[in-house]
């Protein structure tokens, strides 16, 4: 399988690491960044998360007592802490400055495990910021919505908890791509195509394109935003294995793939697997483009933040591979 | 890191390249990044020696994110179980319980680490390991936590005097303070333990009992056998508890008993004793040429020794003699040394070295005058081994 990283520095493109001082996170997970191009500037939402991930890859011989894969929380707060921190980079994608999202005015106690507002990603729609991401802490169940925050000089200044379209029952709606071009809309699902509308008054969502399966690739979740590129639209998708060790013990690998869409909301073509450092917990939250060239921000391992740039020569062929 | 990240890139599977990119990210506390690198080094590494260390920096970088435990616990095992002979990890467990305030895990994860780790620590990073002190240490703060309070401030004195790092010197003396100093009830002496005497002096059978911390008393009626004789007692305390002449002067024993503290006057007074409130270092020192029984017992010890060199030797002999030098407490460690070159000067003969109240602690030597005390007793109660010597088993004769 094609590591994009490898793929990308050896045709003319870059990586940089997303850090911010250990000290405002105790040393614990950056992850899921989401870059966006607001105008001239870069933005990038990161995901600080108090757990490590602890993933057994390669031979798996060194497994702890949870088994391969295990979120070490701190052992007297086995709540899954999110706090986000929005970035602004420099034109050489290094940290020009950073900030905590402020959330104190909207928020209220959590009420189940996962607090905080999870992978989310940074959209603007009429002319407002917004971060929007999954929400699990408003319910005792732990059910989960989109929601969409509206940020105004980095403090969240309004939330928005959405209704699934059609199964109002749903457990957990997450991952929804937002479609940077159409205010409001979300890519629900990859194949077959889904694309809803979400009404941030009456906090419902409806569908408004509903496409039949391509092909047998069914299980690809959400992953970037949706982006313009010419006359398609992209994003990038993130495919799960999921399974049980001989201890009956979870393990996971994630795969990612390029949609594109023609502005029909047809799937013209899937890419190919790719992984981006090599690991098998990866996750990618951003694309976007900048100055020609592509920008794909991703977590590695739930652990460490990157963004990659693919140089403008390169795009087609990586995305049409 | 760009350039390590970049290799990593390129050879992501290559463990030495992992555990780089992870060290890059520790160092600047991204702990959860480094801690996902060394394992993934583990898990695609082939170098037993790299996924020791590498398994030992993930549990250190857990212990800095803090309550871990579990893991950190589970980590430093399977690090072992790699190295079973390499200190560093022994170490990083014994510590571990002691922080998780695992008392007995942690002393006997010391016990085994010094006993186990023999091996030369060999890492690219530090792994925290010095020295295997460290075991001591360990076992000094966990057994403490288990009761063995003696072997704990054994440890700790014996610690205080080694070449540790600051931190742990300050810990090792903030342990010392806190635990207070080791002064132990005297061990009596009754009727029913005459037979197991290593000398039954004239007498002996009528003792009911006796008042020394540490069988002084019995001491010196066993090398002067019995006999009714004088004593100049400096440093006398109370005049029973733990008093070393108050049972000579029951045998009808005369003397001088000083000390500087004047609140042993009225106690003396009121139990029908007398004691001399005085300096010793100023006292005037007008003794017959021959005395049966010297004690020095100041504190701090160096008071001893200045005292020591103030008694007139060159017209006084004294057949017995008690020096307490503190040697377990005293910080110099010189004492012990200057004093025995000094009484061996003027042809005193140690009997007995390092007495101590329990195994651990010497803080007195014995001596005799030997052309005033038979031989034949000198040899049997003679025993000037370096170890700690707890006084019942000398007394006894159980060594």
């Amino acid at each position: 399988m094609k590591s994009l990283a490898k793929h990308t520095l050896a045709n003319g493109g870059d990586i940089t690491p997303l850090i911010i001082p250990s000290n405002l996170t105790n040393g614990t997970g950056l992850m899921n960044p989401s870059v966006f191009v607001d105008e001239d500037r870069i933005l990038c939402n990161l995901r600080h998360v108090n757990y490590t991930l602890v993933h057994c890859e390669g031979k798996q011989v060194f497994a702890n007592r949870h088994g391969p894969l295990a979120y070490l929380n701190p052992e007297n707060d086995l709540h899954l802490k999110t706090i986000n921190f929005m970035l602004e980079l420099k034109d050489n994608l290094s940290i020009k400055r950073y900030q905590k999202v402020d959330t104190s005015k909207c928020d209220v106690t959590p009420m189940w495990e996962f607090h905080g507002l999870e992978d989310a990603r940074v959209v603007r729609w009429d002319n407002n910021l917004y971060i929007t991401g999954v929400r699990r802490d408003t319910t005792t169940n732990g059910q989960g919505r989109m929601e969409l925050s509206l940020i105004v000089d980095n403090r969240e200044f309004a939330r928005y908890r959405i209704e699934a379209p059609n199964d109002k029952d749903s457990y957990c709606e997450k991952n929804w791509m937002p479609i940077l071009d159409m205010p409001f809309h979300y890519v629900k699902w990859t194949n077959p195509t889904e694309v809803v509308k979400v009404d941030i008054q009456t906090l419902q969502s409806e569908t408004i394109v509903l496409k039949e399966g391509v092909g047998e690739l069914q299980n690809m979740r959400g992953s970037s935003q949706v982006i313009r590129y010419g006359d398609y639209r992209i994003c990038i998708i993130h495919e799960t294995a999921l399974w049980k060790n001989k201890l009956d013990q979870r393990d996971a690998k994630y795969t990612h793939r390029f949609i594109i869409w023609d502005l029909e909301w047809n799937i013209k073509h899937i890419s190919n697997q790719f992984n981006f450092m090599d690991g098998e917990i990866e996750f990618c939250c951003g694309i976007a483009l900048y100055k020609e060239d592509l920008l794909i921000s991703f977590a590695f391992q739930d652990n460490a933040a990157y963004i990659l740039k693919i140089p403008q020569s390169q795009i087609d062929s990586i995305i049409w591979s | 890191m760009e350039l390590i990240l970049k290799q990593y890139i390129q050879e992501p599977r290559n463990s030495a390249i992992c555990f780089k990119l992870g060290w890059e990210y520790e160092k600047i506390g991204q702990t959860s990044s480094a801690a996902g690198l060394y394992l993934r080094a583990t898990e695609f590494g082939d170098d037993v020696e790299l996924n020791y260390e590498a398994m030992l920096r993930m549990a250190l970088c857990f212990e800095k994110q803090g309550d871990r435990w579990f893991m950190i616990k589970g980590l430093i095992l399977r690090a072992i179980s790699l190295l079973p002979n390499r200190p560093e990890a022994h170490n990083l467990l014994a510590r571990t319980y002691e922080r998780c305030r695992d008392w007995q895990e942690g002393y006997t994860a010391a016990i085994v680490g010094k006993k186990m780790g023999t091996d030369k620590p060999n890492s690219i990073t530090d792994l925290e390991y010095i020295g295997d002190w460290m075991f001591d240490f360990e076992k000094a703060v966990c057994g403490w936590w288990i009761g063995l309070f003696d072997e704990s401030l054994y440890l700790f004195r014996e610690l205080k005097d080694k070449k540790l790092t600051d931190s742990y010197k300050q810990s090792v003396i903030n342990n010392l303070s806190a635990l207070g100093n080791n002064w132990k009830a005297p061990i009596q002496y009754n009727k029913d333990n005459y037979d197991n005497l290593r000398y039954k002096f004239k007498g002996a059978k009528n003792i009911e009992r006796n008042y020394s911390q540490c069988f002084q008393d019995m001491f010196v009626l066993s090398m002067t056998n019995g006999i009714k004789g004088t004593y100049l007692e400096i440093g006398c305390a109370d005049p029973f508890y733990g008093n070393n002449t108050a049972l000579l002067e029951q045998l009808g024993w005369r003397g001088i008993s000083l000390d500087i503290d004047p609140q042993w006057e009225h106690k003396w007074a009121e139990n029908g004793r007398k004691c001399q409130i005085a300096n010793a270092l100023d006292y005037d020192y007008n003794l017959p040429d021959l005395m049966d029984y010297l004690q020095i017992d100041c504190d701090p010890p160096s008071v001893s020794f200045e005292v020591l060199k103030k008694i007139p030797f060159h017209t006084t002999e004294f057949r017995v003699i008690t020096f307490e030098h503190d040697h377990y407490t005293d910080e110099t460690k010189s004492i012990r040394d200057k004093s025995r070159r000094y009484l061996k000067s003027f042809g005193y003969e140690l009997i007995v070295s390092n007495i101590s109240p329990d195994d651990y602690s010497p803080y007195e030597d014995w001596w005799v005058h030997p052309h005033l005390v038979s031989h034949e007793i000198i040899e049997i109660m003679r025993d000037i081994s370096d170890r700690p010597k707890r006084s019942d088993k000398y007394i006894y004769d159980i060594l």
